[in-house]
């Protein structure tokens, strides 16, 4: 656990956000640990052989069904479901397009149109593959024609194909195309997030990094923080409500805010 | 409700509690919010930001509301059977279910063909066990003199009813209660 603990330190960054390290940087770190994580999570398993909560044997439903049940939703008309998936994927998608576009206003015009593309598209989504496969290739398509259409080529270097898109949040080797402001302004999130997660109490912070940065299911958790499941995902939750709380004012957004 | 949130972004909520929480989830503007802090955060814990211009923290809800502006004035889709409606179940959950639903299968089309077997001595052996020991000969003796008179009484009945329907009502009956039947319909 101590040990645990003493890696994690090295991944949190310091209060002052990303200095000396780039979320690529951050990325290959977290990696690596929680190779070593999981390892431990293994030992400690076979070691203590015991249960850790009350969830452990139920069926859980996972990312992409959760994605499956919200078209499910949008399909019947209720267009608020389909507004929770381009939240989302909103971010995903401009950092996909922006390895093919550089105009910050040409990313952010190819995203809208990609997802209005993608809504009017809905009735021929039927789960075969995951939405945001469905979508990263809508999101491709749309800004290849949008190059060809600017008499432009999409560059083929960066492979940015359908299987691609399935691992893309793990591609840890792309590249953002950033200006020294844009650069400051993304530091000011990574500041406020990485601040604010400085700041939680120790059994906060272990959790929400353990999810977040090792990718750990909340069994595996538990089984690290010696605690039940149910606490895990209570820390999980009031970790991220603590942070969410600093960065509403800069999302122009509060709790009593009404869209 | 956003603990209940938060879980299932992780994807750490049982299919039941994912179901009632999808249904009401985004109804509640506030909860919204927090459903776009909360993925924010992973992005941002995870080194996943684009490359921001893109993350101008001021204008991230003024690009998602411009997408919502758009969307609002797109015809309503309405393809509530385009996706199954269960979602898929994978890998080995789905082969021990296939696996299962083929035992299920095979042990209920074996009762039947057991149960059709005229002479079939599944039942007798169950009867045998709880009653006392009789000859097997009477058992299946008393069987088909129980199975004549049922036999007999359909026959006459199928006969009255509609004369055509003699042949079908004996052509699935084994051998001997056919027999009662004929012998029923020459009396």
């Amino acid at each position: 656990m101590t040990e645990a603990i003493g890696r994690l330190a090295f991944i949190i960054p310091d209060s002052s956000g990303y200095s000396g390290r780039t979320p690529e940087r951050l990325a290959v770190a977290a990696r690596k640990t929680a190779e070593k994580t999981r390892a431990t999570t293994v030992t400690k398993a076979v070691v203590t052989n015991d249960s850790v909560g009350s969830d452990q044997g139920k069926v859980l439903m996972s990312d992409r069904e959760v994605d499956q049940q919200l078209v499910v939703r949008a399909q019947s008309g209720d267009k608020r479901a389909f507004e929770l998936l381009v939240i989302k994927y909103q971010r995903k998608v401009e950092r996909l397009l922006s390895r093919i576009v550089r105009d910050q206003t040409e990313i952010e015009d190819i995203t809208q149109e990609a997802f209005i593309k993608a809504y009017r598209a809905l009735a021929n989504f039927r789960g075969e593959s995951a939405f945001y496969t469905w979508l990263y290739r809508i999101a491709v398509n749309t800004a290849k024609n949008y190059l060809m259409g600017k008499g432009r080529r999409a560059p083929t270097s960066t492979g940015y194909d359908a299987e691609e898109a399935e691992g893309f949040e793990d591609a840890i080797g792309l590249r953002d195309i950033a200006t020294p402001e844009a650069q400051l302004m993304s530091k000011q999130i990574g500041e406020i997030v990485n601040s604010t997660i400085d700041k939680l109490p120790e059994e906060l912070k272990t959790a929400i990094i353990l999810r977040e940065i090792e990718g750990l299911s909340y069994e595996e958790i538990a089984e690290i923080m010696d605690c039940p499941i149910g606490t895990v995902r209570s820390r999980i939750f009031r970790a991220r409500e603590a942070v969410a709380e600093q960065l509403r004012p800069q999302l122009g957004t509060s709790k009593d805010h009404r869209w | 409700m956003n603990e209940k949130m938060s879980a299932l972004m992780d994807g750490e909520l049982s299919r039941e509690e994912a179901m009632t929480t999808i249904k009401t989830l985004g109804s509640d503007a506030a909860q919204r919010d927090s459903w776009d802090a909360y993925h924010l955060i992973g992005a941002c814990m995870r080194g996943d930001l684009p490359n921001e211009a893109v993350n101008r923290a001021s204008s991230i809800n003024a690009r998602t509301e411009a997408i919502f502006a758009k969307l609002a004035v797109e015809p309503t889709v309405l393809a509530p059977s385009a996706i199954r409606k269960s979602a898929p179940i994978e890998g080995r959950t789905r082969i021990a279910l296939a696996m299962a639903a083929s035992v299920a299968t095979i042990s209920v089309i074996g009762a039947i063909a057991l149960k059709q077997q005229p002479g079939s001595n599944v039942a007798p052996i169950a009867l045998v066990q709880n009653v006392a020991p009789q000859p097997v000969a009477d058992v299946a003796e008393q069987r088909a003199q129980a199975d004549r008179r049922v036999n007999d009484y359909l026959v006459v009945h199928r006969q009255f009813a509609n004369p055509g329907a003699y042949q079908a009502a004996t052509l699935n009956q084994p051998r001997d209660l056919a027999d009662g039947g004929k012998r029923a319909a020459g009396r």
